[in-house]
């Protein structure tokens, strides 16, 4: 399906993109759908520790973030630390609420998504 | 007539003490205590002085006064304070007579009469009348007991012996004998009413405005008797019309007041008449002086008997819609007393001074508190220290505010203190009352506790129940995602991805029987693989262990890919070919370390590795570690695929959580 999408979008080639999200086949399907939109890919990590190695490896432009990670782990600190590093957040939570600090700081991706929603989402002028 | 009425207000004053108990409660025939021989004395002394004064109106003959107040003052005396006062009375009367008129004879037969009248009346009134003037019927047989047997003995006792020593002209026999008997029954008649009620009443339990009213009553009585009876205007025909002016009072004092100022304006009325007649004035003025009292005496008793009955009745009928009235006020304290042992709600009542009065069951058991310990203390006590400042401002509010109820802390709840110092949620709606000039709040409390953990339930129930059903539509999506890619066709896309979506409903069907608390493992492989296996081709062993949701949805996922692998490529493509699946505490054999699940193919063709990894592969390989958190180790040996899963302990719960 994300090789439906093509050419791939301009501006997104190259771009460094963090998955964050602990249902392993959502993780790898956003992740297969930003590499076909021409993304760089890190992820997807299931917890706040395997996340912040990654940002160590090669910091990421964008990260897409699940509010609950591993074992009910929370991600609203990893939220925050991102958020104050520059990173542009997306939010792909299950959760029908957020809190009102993270929908000021972050864009929302509401699960399950296709390619042409997170195009869209990618393409808002950030908040 | 100045002498007994004064001598008798007297006597009043310093021989008869004051009771305290209310008129309309004389039951007992109890008398204030005085030493009985210093009684006696003020008995007597009083019946002779008022004998003396009364003899000063005696025409007809020396010994016969047509107004004799003793007779009342005798059969009071008795009433009060019991037969055995009966010395005291004979001496007041042979003292009289003997210093009066005939013999030594005569005077003993005469107090004699006197005695044996008062006696005999006082007699007849305990034996008939149990409860003295209480009522119409009481009063009249009390006025009947008057008019006989007694007074008619001591007429005859007393005229008879004055006759038969020759001190009376025989021929006037008939007429002293009336004049006798009428002064006898009207000092009965309108002294012992007045002298046993005001005895039976208290004047420390009169208030200042009853003694106003009465002061009015008692003004308007002494008008009324100077100008219609007294000898200081001068006497016209048209003034003696003014005679029936006299009912005023008396059915003022009758509907009004009680028996006892009826008693005192009928007494105080005679006086005036008595006095006018005295001065030949009035309007019962005749040529014979004699006459005029003995009509004076007929009128004064005409009037003061049906006055007295009167005032009985309202009395009786006050009493009786006083009875009504504590009777219906009791059984509405009843009522009201069982439904507020039967709420389910703590009832509290406070003062105007905040200090709780009244403190029902389910108050007792929601705080804690007996309500010996409770009442008379401050309501702070039911509520924890911080709110305590808070909590009187509100009810100070609420005090000054128009609302009679309302809720209280709509917004937010307000907080209990138990006894043991716990703190709990309720719901409370207060509303105030005035009674009696005083402000009583009553406030009812529910313990919310249960209901608010209910709803934390609740709200977390859903909560976590809308993130599932997103969880799961986004599995589907993902699935579907990548279905497509490894088919490659459309039936197989098709039985692929209902495989798969079964896969994962098998296993939300044994979650949700479990409530969502967690799985048996043998269960689960047995549900995942018993559509592509049967009895002969697989056996599955191991110890009883649950899996939490996560790790169930995990665990069945990875089996459903092992299980369609070996089905299309592996051992169970062939019928020769076997499955087992092991499971034990790992690594040492401890569910308490986790447990190690092993995958086992044999017998099937001989396996070769895959040239690329296809998403079943990754699946298996990496979804656990990644979910879970634990580990997969796929190996594709020749002789048939193996897989070891290692699920960490976290997600084996112990069956009682």
């Amino acid at each position: 399906m994300a090789a439906d999408i093509e050419p791939s979008p301009r501006g997104l080639r190259g771009v460094r993109a963090l998955v964050v999200e602990d249902t392993w086949m959502v993780g790898e399907a956003l992740r297969d759908i930003l590499e076909g939109l021409g993304l760089e890919v890190a992820g997807p990590a299931a917890s706040v520790s395997e996340a912040e190695r990654l940002i160590a490896q090669s910091p990421p432009a964008v990260a897409f973030i699940d509010i609950q990670l591993r074992n009910g782990e929370l991600a609203y600190g990893l939220i925050d630390a991102l958020h104050e590093r520059g990173i542009r957040i997306i939010v792909t939570s299950a959760f029908a609420v957020l809190s009102e600090r993270v929908e000021k700081i972050a864009s929302l991706l509401p699960n399950p998504y296709t390619a042409t929603k997170v195009l869209a989402t990618l393409r808002q002028p950030p908040s | 007539m100045r002498g007994w009425f004064g001598v008798l207000v007297t006597v009043l004053a310093h021989a008869l003490p004051v009771r305290v108990s209310h008129i309309s409660q004389v039951t007992s025939w109890s008398s204030p205590s005085l030493p009985p021989l210093l009684r006696g004395a003020v008995v007597a002394i009083s019946y002779f002085v008022i004998a003396k004064g009364s003899l000063t109106l005696a025409s007809l003959h020396p010994s016969a006064s047509p107004v004799w107040p003793p007779s009342g003052l005798a059969l009071a005396s008795l009433l009060l304070w019991g037969n055995g006062l009966w010395p005291a009375i004979a001496a007041g009367a042979f003292v009289t007579n003997v210093t009066t008129f005939g013999s030594l004879t005569t005077s003993a037969v005469i107090a004699g009469g006197n005695t044996l009248e008062a006696l005999l009346t006082a007699a007849l009134l305990k034996r008939l009348s149990a409860h003295l003037f209480e009522g119409p019927s009481e009063v009249v047989l009390f006025a009947i007991l008057t008019l006989v047997p007694g007074t008619m003995i001591s007429a005859t006792m007393g005229v008879g012996s004055l006759v038969l020593a020759g001190f009376a002209d025989p021929a006037k026999f008939s007429s002293i004998w009336l004049t006798w008997w009428l002064g006898d029954v009207g000092g009965q008649l309108l002294v012992t009413p007045f002298l046993v009620l005001w005895a039976k009443s208290s004047l420390k339990e009169v208030g200042r405005a009853e003694l106003q009213r009465l002061g009015l009553l008692l003004g308007a009585t002494i008008i009324i008797g100077i100008v219609a009876f007294s000898p200081l205007l001068h006497q016209t025909t048209a003034r003696s019309l003014l005679g029936f002016v006299a009912i005023g009072p008396l059915l003022w004092a009758a509907l009004r007041h009680n028996q006892r100022d009826t008693a005192t304006i009928a007494l105080m009325l005679s006086a005036f008449a008595i006095w006018g007649t005295l001065s030949d004035g009035g309007p019962f003025a005749r040529p014979n002086l004699n006459d005029s009292f003995l009509l004076t005496m007929a009128f004064v008793i005409s009037t003061a008997v049906p006055s007295l009955v009167l005032s009985a009745d309202v009395a009786a009928r006050q009493l009786s819609e006083e009875r009504h009235r504590v009777l219906v006020e009791r059984s509405s304290e009843a009522k009201l007393a069982g439904i507020l042992a039967i709420a389910g709600d703590a009832i509290v009542s406070i003062d105007a001074k905040h200090r709780i009065n009244l403190f029902n069951a389910a108050a007792e058991r929601m705080f804690g508190y007996s309500p010996s310990e409770i009442l008379g203390q401050p309501i702070d006590i039911l509520i924890p220290a911080r709110f305590h400042t808070a909590h009187k401002q509100h009810i100070e509010r609420f005090a000054s505010g128009p609302a009679i109820a309302r809720r209280m802390g709509e917004r937010q709840e307000v907080a209990g203190r138990r006894k043991n110092g716990e703190e709990f949620p309720t719901e409370a709606s207060i509303s105030k009352l005035d009674v009696g000039g005083e402000r009583f709040y009553t406030v009812v409390l529910r313990d919310v506790t249960e209901r608010k953990r209910a709803e934390k339930l609740q709200g977390q129930l859903v909560a976590e129940l809308d993130h599932r059903v997103k969880n799961v539509l986004a599995r589907v999506a993902a699935v579907a995602m990548y279905t497509g890619q490894d088919s490659s066709t459309k039936e197989e896309l098709l039985q692929n991805l209902e495989g798969r979506i079964q896969s994962l409903a098998d296993a939300h069907v044994l979650l949700s029987h479990s409530r969502w608390k967690g799985v048996g493992l043998a269960d689960l492989v047995r549900h995942q693989i018993a559509p592509y296996t049967n009895a002969g081709n697989t056996t599955n062993d191991g110890p009883e262990v649950m899996l939490t949701a996560g790790a169930t949805e995990a665990v069945a996922m990875v089996l459903y890919e092992l299980v369609t692998n070996a089905t299309k490529y592996g051992a169970l493509s062939t019928p020769q070919g076997r499955v087992s699946v092991t499971w034990s505490g790992g690594p040492n054999g401890r569910l308490s370390e986790g447990i190690v699940i092993k995958w086992q193919e044999i017998g099937g063709p001989l396996v070769t590795p895959p040239k690329r990894s296809g998403y079943g592969t990754n699946l298996i390989r990496r979804l656990i570690p990644h979910e879970i958190g634990g580990a997969v180790d796929l190996l594709f040996n020749a002789e048939g695929v193996s897989c070891t899963i290692t699920l960490p302990a976290a997600h084996l719960p112990t069956r009682d959580r």
